[in-house]
């Protein structure tokens, strides 16, 4: 790359951030089928009822276990019109453990992480959960209980909306509707109290 | 086992309810078009569920046992099935509407070419999808604009409520221009997004939308055949009408735009300027990318350069005179900048190969650029590429 294209992407990367001022951008990391989907679409919908516009996409490799997924999250005052996937992102949440090593490469203005890890890393809340997860849902999901996390340590979306786009996501199965409101308001509060 | 089904009912009947508000509402999009299909009150959907368009089919689904509603889904076995029921059901008279995605749509193919010579009015919603080999699942506009020559309506989406209007639209287009239709819609980028919507109220839809009724349909009282055999003498004059018909539904197309925004307050048109009037540099795109583009336009014209946009949702028929219109009000363009999500191989992009035959005979500098094939991600750097005139014809 040359000089002087270093130079014109950084300013470049300044006035995007400038212009977008009130754009929160939020990357979750996961393996397909561990609910990083969902938990993206939960956070829009949350987002939406704190009365923002918002917008949450998925990107993965592949369908199927095992293969990495992201989901894409913007909230802001205005409209959203852009839509290429998050790389500036201003928060991350990392549903699993061992893709955190994997990104821990890319380097983005981050703010905020929410972790699923019993280590701590700078920067971040790393919260084990899978414990907790195994007690509620009898398997290790934990995309809700690590929202609950990430809503009392950022204070981005409020609990009220996050539990009402838990009822209204999973509006097709009561069963699920109370598990995941239960591991949202548990972990959330654990979060709040230390 | 009956309880499970009560409660699933039941739940249906809640979700009714709270769908005919008529609300600002976030839904994903392809949910949000097909709880609007259901407010146009089809009377076959004839589906065969392929990635990604599924979430759309569960809704279906979902609808189909609410006995209101008087809907018959047929569950095929396969997309040439589901296209062969809907010509069925289409030449019976009613109103009939399907899925496709990637290899379904190219094995409905056949049948696609049958729907536009019998002028049934079937309306298709297209989940934009690569097409193998090699396999993925990822979005570009390869498998809809490869049948653009099949004589379907074929209209590009930006946004989940610009899907969501257009999809009545095409009811209506369709069932006065005798023409099928599809639905274009971004793979995953915009099916699978969550984002705020307006959905329409059943009395708005009601209101814009007539009953179907077919002046000329099968039925087991009158003896009557449609595409049945044609010698060359007829077959020629019957192909030349229907080159007629869909060349001159631009005018229906733009008619019902206009009634539509009159109705809805939300106008969509099939050539849309953005920030043209003193732009050098224009972009010429189609699909979710023209979103992308919208917010690098800004942000190019804050730091002082004039970029501007068309975008294109029409690609058939293309709207030869209204994007010759667009590009002759850019006084100060320098460079058209045509950006496209598919290839025609042999030659280069489809969006561009059009622009050029509709500009034919014009000297303005054309740059065709391919980009966000198999679901390669568009982002602002690859248009800014393409705005600096790159020398890569693909952004990759």
């Amino acid at each position: 790359m040359k000089k002087g294209d270093f130079a014109r992407k950084q300013s470049f990367k300044q006035s995007c951030n400038n212009e977008n001022s009130s754009l929160t951008e939020i990357k979750i990391h996961g393996k397909d089928g561990q609910g990083v989907v969902i938990a993206g679409q939960l956070l829009a919908i949350a987002a939406f009822h704190d009365g923002k516009y918002s917008q949450a996409f998925p990107s993965f490799y592949f369908e199927g276990k095992d293969l990495l997924a992201a989901s894409s999250i913007r909230i802001s005052d205005r409209p959203i019109n852009l839509r290429e996937q998050v790389y500036n992102q201003d928060y991350e949440i990392f549903l699993d453990p061992e893709s955190i090593q994997l990104y821990e490469t890319i380097k983005g203005p981050r703010k905020k992480t929410a972790v699923n890890n019993k280590r701590e890393i700078r920067n971040c809340t790393a919260k084990d959960i899978n414990k907790k997860a195994v007690e509620i849902f009898g398997r290790p999901i934990v995309n809700t209980l690590l929202l609950g996390v990430f809503a009392a340590y950022t204070k981005l979306i409020t609990l009220d909306s996050l539990l009402k786009a838990a009822e209204e996501r999973f509006r097709e199965n009561e069963e699920l509707i109370i598990k995941n409101k239960r591991a949202i308001r548990e972990a959330y509060t654990q979060e709040e109290n230390g | 086992m009956a309880k499970k089904k009560q409660q699933k009912l039941r739940t249906n009947c809640k979700s009714e309810s709270k769908f005919n508000t008529g609300a600002r509402r976030i839904e994903e999009a392809s949910r949000a078009v097909a709880e609007t299909v259901k407010l146009c009150k089809p009377k076959v959907v004839s589906i065969y569920p392929i990635m990604p368009q599924t979430s759309g089919l569960r809704t279906i689904m979902e609808f189909s046992s609410l006995e209101s509603l008087n809907v018959e889904v047929v569950r095929t076995e396969s997309a040439y099935s589901a296209i062969s029921a809907a010509i069925g059901a289409s030449a019976a008279g009613v109103r009939t509407y399907t899925v496709a995605s990637s290899q379904g749509l190219k094995l409905m193919s056949e049948m696609l070419f049958v729907a536009a010579g019998m002028r049934l009015p079937i309306v298709m919603m297209v989940d934009n999808r690569a097409l193998p080999a090699p396999a993925n699942i990822g979005n570009d506009h390869s498998d809809s604009i490869s049948e653009r020559d099949a004589g379907w309506i074929q209209i590009y989406v930006e946004s989940s409520q610009e899907a969501v209007d257009r999809v009545i639209q095409l009811f209506k287009i369709s069932e006065q221009t005798l023409i099928p239709s599809m639905l274009c819609m971004d793979g995953f980028v915009l099916t699978q997004a969550y984002e705020n919507v307006e959905m329409p109220s059943q009395e708005q839809v009601n209101s814009f939308l007539p009953e179907a009724g077919m002046l000329c349909r099968l039925s087991s009282g009158k003896l009557l055949n449609k595409g049945f055999i044609a010698p060359p003498e007829s077959y020629m004059q019957i192909k030349k009408h229907q080159q007629e018909s869909i060349l001159n539904s631009v005018k229906t197309i733009k008619n019902i735009e206009e009634d539509f925004a009159n109705k809805f307050k939300r106008k969509w048109r099939i050539i849309e300027d953005y920030k043209t009037e003193d732009a050098e540099e224009v972009l010429v795109c189609m699909g979710t990318v023209c979103g992308t583009a919208r917010e690098l336009i800004n942000e190019l014209r804050q730091k002082g350069k004039k970029a501007g946009m068309i975008k294109v949702s029409l690609f058939r028929p293309f709207p030869k005179n209204e994007i010759s219109k667009s590009i002759s009000q850019c006084k100060k363009m320098k460079n058209l900048i045509v950006l496209d999500r598919a290839v025609s191989f042999g030659n280069s992009g489809p969006l561009y190969l059009e622009l050029k035959d509709a500009l034919f005979g014009s000297k303005i500098n054309i740059h065709g650029y391919i980009a966000g094939l198999g679901g390669r991600d568009i982002t602002k750097k690859h248009l800014e590429k393409a705005f600096n005139l790159s020398e890569e014809r693909w952004l990759i």
